[in-house]
């Protein structure tokens, strides 16, 4: 039952190379890269990589709704993304404010329509995803304040904001 | 008594015949370790921002940067650049491993129908994206005024420094500043005669 002291340092070498190697893997993990993507849970939004190019063009409410139902609709189609980019410019032809949203890291894409109506001063914003209208959901509060029970008043010199 | 030598001599073995194996895997084990750590420390690409005014925000995968020359993992990266008065420059940025980058954004002026659309959405009592027409700029680049087609309602811009903010100055809609007295002469001067075009308009 008994090994001789001899034996068991057959293995120390193994073993101490073995804790080296944990040892750097600890090291190569704890030194993390501070301009990565944020990872994020199914239950957190993903990052939206270029913000500015959609607050170039919306209001900030507008933008607010429109990342809101983009959050929706990841949830209700069960799209995991750890975050999104803007492929492109905003295109504002046809009455609409168009643009294609892509999904890190699956590169999965889909087109985004956002109306927005202005009721002198009071803003109401619909997007549509893919052609389809979609609808505010519970859950997406976090995101989106519903216009249901805050509008979107523009008035006097806080008319919209640049954000940077 | 025999047999437990037997068994002994038999495990000694099956030892010298797994040492050569542990030992090669030993060295592997420490060649991957060297390899992790140097990768740790040295295991970079740079990237070098040019021509970016210190004014302009930057921002790497949503991370704030600072002007000038960055280490980066290698990998890719979506570099924007924003500023009140200039269109935001986005673009996808591949870092290789040991080199150098180095991106020159391309930067235009912000169009008046981005800031416009920014601030109102869409033309009052519409919804439709504002389009600005008899565009006019004064103040060095600080007011902006123009006529929304087709409804022809007159808006005025004007770029508050302090905040770094667009705000309406005038847009003769409801719920918004519709006081003239309150702009500066000249960008009023201008707008006076867009004024009584949209109410001459109203009025038939």
């Amino acid at each position: 039952m008994y090994q001789k002291p001899a034996n068991n340092r057959r293995f120390l070498l193994p073993a101490a190379a073995l804790v080296i190697l944990l040892l750097a893997l600890g090291i190569f993990g704890s030194v993390s890269n501070p301009y990565a993507l944020s990872s994020t849970s199914t239950s957190t939004p993903p990052t939206l990589t270029d913000p500015a190019v959609l607050q170039n063009w919306l209001p900030a409410s507008s933008y607010q709704d429109t990342l809101g139902r983009i959050d929706d609709y990841l949830t209700q189609h069960k799209l995991n993304a750890t975050a999104m980019t803007v492929t492109g410019d905003v295109d504002t032809t046809n009455f609409v404010y168009s643009f294609k949203i892509e999904l890190l890291p699956t590169n999965q894409s889909f087109l985004v329509a956002v109306t927005v109506n202005n009721d002198s001063p009071i803003l109401t914003t619909t997007v549509s995803i893919n052609g389809t209208v979609q609808s505010p959901t519970v859950g997406s509060a976090f995101r989106s304040l519903s216009h249901d029970t805050m509008p979107d008043v523009a008035v006097g010199n806080n008319t919209g904001k640049w954000y940077i | 008594m025999e047999l437990p030598t037997q068994l002994s001599s038999l495990k000694l073995l099956q030892l010298k015949r797994v040492q050569p194996v542990l030992y090669l895997a030993a060295a592997l084990m420490v060649l991957v370790s060297i390899l992790l750590i140097a990768f740790t420390i040295i295991g970079y690409g740079t990237l070098q921002l040019a021509n970016v005014p210190s004014s302009n925000s930057m921002s790497l995968n949503g991370h704030t940067i600072k002007p000038g020359t960055l280490k980066l993992r290698p990998g890719d990266y979506v570099l924007t650049v924003t500023a009140p008065s200039m269109a935001p420059f986005a673009t996808t940025l591949h870092i290789s491993l040991f080199r150098q980058t180095v991106e020159k954004p391309i930067l235009q002026p912000r169009s008046t129908d981005a800031i416009a659309s920014s601030l109102i959405g869409a033309i009052p009592g519409t919804s439709i994206p504002p389009h600005l027409a008899n565009l006019q700029w004064f103040d060095g680049n600080m007011w902006v005024a123009g006529t929304l087609p087709p409804t022809d309602s007159v808006l005025v811009m004007k770029y508050n420094d302090s905040q770094q903010q667009w705000t309406v100055a005038l847009c003769n809609n409801p719920g918004y500043p519709n006081d003239p007295t309150t702009l500066p002469s000249d960008v009023a001067a201008y707008i006076q005669p867009l004024l009584q075009t949209r109410d001459a308009a109203e009025g038939m």
